[in-house]
């Protein structure tokens, strides 16, 4: 009898278990009768030209892990700049050779300029990916960098440069780190810090390649895990205030004794509590959504919500992590995303902590499954007021190319527009030729890169070089955007959350640090208005609890919001420059 | 040579992965009738009532399906589920405590032998 395979099988695949059937009634549709923007590959003429370091066998897994992608405005001119990670193969580093991240400024004009080496962070260690949060308040954003044996924290000094405080701050973890999140778990104005560990590598103990069923993908020598391999916890660091933070994983109940391969992480308020609460993707081992108890303790409730594995149980490759209010409730819901053969998530979030797993009704599972998922995100790409879905693939192997037939090695992208009745359409073939084009991308992130009210797109890819996607949009639409600075919150309003009425549509964002894959979307609150031609409300919940409401406000414009303050001018909510950049 | 229960579930699960339930239902009603105690097919029978929102009738389906076959994670899964939906989260508890003591004895099985260095 030809056995149902819903639960895992580790032999069939050699420690990746053999999918389920698609449910009854699964169905995808690609987009027609709409029109889909155009994203288009512009990278040649950005003056961006970084390169991902690649060994092109990829025998250990810590050569395939790696390629996030930061956007943020680092000096805090209003147009955001961009930060790709780097690391060495496994023989580079064994040899203490480095890779050199960069850091690229935003001239204003659709290019970049690499100003790494002014920065000072172009090798801070074998990096995975990284995290924005302003920990000290002062107004300049601060980036946490995630790595292999040693995570870096860097103080953004004002002046262009930053400064490793990693030593001081006491946040370096030291284990092999890729997700990493900053969000305020206690209310006291101090941004917290998540940090998300995978497997327990070491280079000079390494897992030898091909040697063991866990090193085998049909039939075929591949690095291992990570199944089989040791995991690793996580850690969460408490912010004190004074540029010191205190390791409180233990207390806190977020530690992952059982060493789960934790990859992607987000801080999101599931349950509009006004606390931020905690998602990790976690890899082959059930995923954690930590409910904040609000007593400095968490709760995981991911099975009982419905958000640790798929709707069949099984416990999947679980890597990116999305979250938005796509059906327009008021609740975040999450997207996940995973390997070949296994479909992505969408966790509809149905309230009081429930979670239903629509992909397939959705439509966002049937193109995903021959494609190995990383970055994800919801954004309004085509500004009609509903979040629609975007998601980078490539494989793990390149050995899978020697295969007769099955997942490739580069894979295309995958774009879904929100259909506004809880169902996406596949517009992966109709964005333009760049989301087709194969590649083997890690890291994805959403931001107005050129301040035209369109959503761009950003792709870090693990071997070679990143895509710049310039969204043209669709005429005619409208859009607002808003900067948000707290002063009794934490300064950057991470998990602030935004509510607009507009054009009888009711939208509701919030704040994000971390998020995607090991990555930083804008964090700029952009909401597409369709055809609306004012917000008729805006309502901000601001992280200390405050709420500050807003009527008849203009579209197509930034606006800057000081808490307490209302609408303000753009420099009221920017530090002074120490000396120009 | 596989006996015609096997023929009619295998016919039935290649309906599922067409989407096309009512027929795959069908099959499956036809194995039990002929073979009741078969877990699987009362497993199937019971994911595809959730799916069309007969919940009383899944679950009665999926807790025959654990009995059958205690072992099986995905069952004690699919039957929390079932149970949560229907607002009964002492039955949910102890079905997902099930499943969590399953996929835990899983993951120690699948634990690698030694590593080796290059």
């Amino acid at each position: 009898m030809l056995m149902f395979l819903g639960a895992d099988l580790a032999a069939a695949q050699g420690g990746h278990p053999t999918p389920a059937p698609p449910p009854a009634g699964a169905k995808s549709a690609k987009c027609s009768g709409r029109v889909v923007p155009q994203l288009e590959d512009i990278t040649a003429r950005t003056g961006v030209t970084f390169k991902h370091t690649s060994d092109p066998a990829k025998k250990y897994i810590v050569e395939s892990m790696s390629g996030g992608v930061i956007l943020f405005d680092y000096d805090r001119d209003g147009w955001l700049d961009i930060y790709f990670t780097n690391a060495p193969s496994v023989e580079m580093a064994i040899k203490g050779q480095k890779s050199r991240g960069a850091l690229y400024r935003n001239n204003h004009d659709g290019t970049f300029t690499d100003v790494t080496d002014k920065a000072g962070i172009g090798t801070p260690c074998f990096a995975m990916g990284g995290a924005v949060g302003d920990y000290d308040n002062d107004g300049w954003p601060d980036l946490y960098v995630t790595c292999l044996g040693g995570n870096v924290l860097y103080h953004n000094n004002g002046d262009g440069t930053f400064s490793d405080v990693t030593a001081k701050a006491g946040v370096a973890d030291g284990r092999w780190s890729t997700g990493a999140a900053f969000g305020d778990y206690d209310g006291d104005g101090f941004v917290d810090l998540m940090v998300i560990n995978y497997v327990d590598f070491h280079l000079n103990d390494l897992p030898g390649f091909g040697n063991s069923p866990n090193c085998k993908y049909r039939g075929i020598d591949v690095q291992c895990g990570p199944r089989g391999l040791k995991g690793a916890g996580d850690s969460l660091f408490h912010n004190n205030g004074d540029g010191t933070f205190a390791d409180v994983s233990n207390r806190a109940g977020v530690s992952d004794p059982n060493g789960y391969y934790g990859l992607g992480v987000i801080w999101a308020d599931f349950n509009n509590t006004g606390r931020p609460d905690i998602y990790v993707a976690n890899d082959s081992t059930p995923k954690f959504l930590y409910k904040n108890e609000g007593d400095g303790r968490f709760q995981d409730i991911g099975l009982e919500s419905g958000t640790a594995v798929s709707e069949d149980g099984s416990e999947q490759a679980s890597m990116g992590i999305a979250v938005g209010d796509y059906l327009h409730t008021g609740r975040p819901s999450l997207y996940v995303t995973n390997f070949s053969d296994e479909n992505d998530l969408l966790y509809r979030n149905d309230g009081n902590w429930n979670f239903t797993d629509v992909s397939y009704s959705s439509g966002t599972a049937l193109p995903s499954l021959p494609f190995v998922k990383w970055g994800t995100a919801f954004a309004d790409l085509d500004n009609d007021g509903w979040l629609d879905l975007i998601a980078v693939d490539g494989h793990v192997y390149p050995q899978v190319d020697t295969l007769p037939s099955g997942a490739r090695y580069r894979e295309p992208k995958l774009l879904y527009l929100n259909q506004t009745d809880g169902t996406f359409c596949d517009a992966s073939d109709l964005a333009g030729p760049a989301l087709k084009q194969k590649r083997v991308s890690r890291g994805l992130v959403v931001g107005d890169l050129f301040n035209d009210g369109n959503m761009d797109v950003v792709v870090a890819d693990i071997d070679g070089a990143p895509m710049i996607l310039k969204n043209h949009g669709v005429p005619g639409r409208h859009w607002v955007s808003f900067e948000l600075a707290g002063t009794k919150s934490n300064r950057l309003a991470l998990n602030a959350r935004v509510k607009i009425v507009a054009g009888g549509m009711t939208q509701t964002d919030e704040i994000h640090s971390g998020g995607s894959y090991l990555s930083q979307n804008d964090l700029r609150v952009h909401f597409g208005l369709g055809a609306a031609k004012k917000v008729d409300r805006v309502e901000i919940r601001w992280p200390s609890g405050k709420i500050e409401t807003f009527i008849d406000v203009g579209v197509d414009q930034f606006y800057s919001v000081l808490e307490g303050q209302g609408i303000v001018p753009p420099e009221r909510i920017r530090p002074a420059a120490t000396k120009k950049p | 040579m596989p006996s015609d229960a096997d023929a009619k579930y295998n016919l039935g699960f290649v309906y599922l992965q067409q989407s096309k339930a009512d027929e795959a239902a069908t099959l499956f009603q036809q194995v039990l009738s002929a073979h009741p105690d078969d877990a699987n097919a009362q497993y199937q029978i019971g994911k595809i009532l959730m799916d069309r929102g007969d919940l009383s009738d899944a679950v009665e389906h999926l807790e025959t399906a654990t009995r059958l076959s205690p072992q099986a994670d995905y069952m004690h899964y699919q039957l929390q589920a079932a149970y949560r939906k229907e607002s009964r989260t002492a039955d949910a508890d102890r079905e997902l405590a099930i499943y969590k003591e399953l996929k835990a004895r899983q993951r120690e099985r699948a634990a690698a032998p030694s590593q080796q260095s290059p």
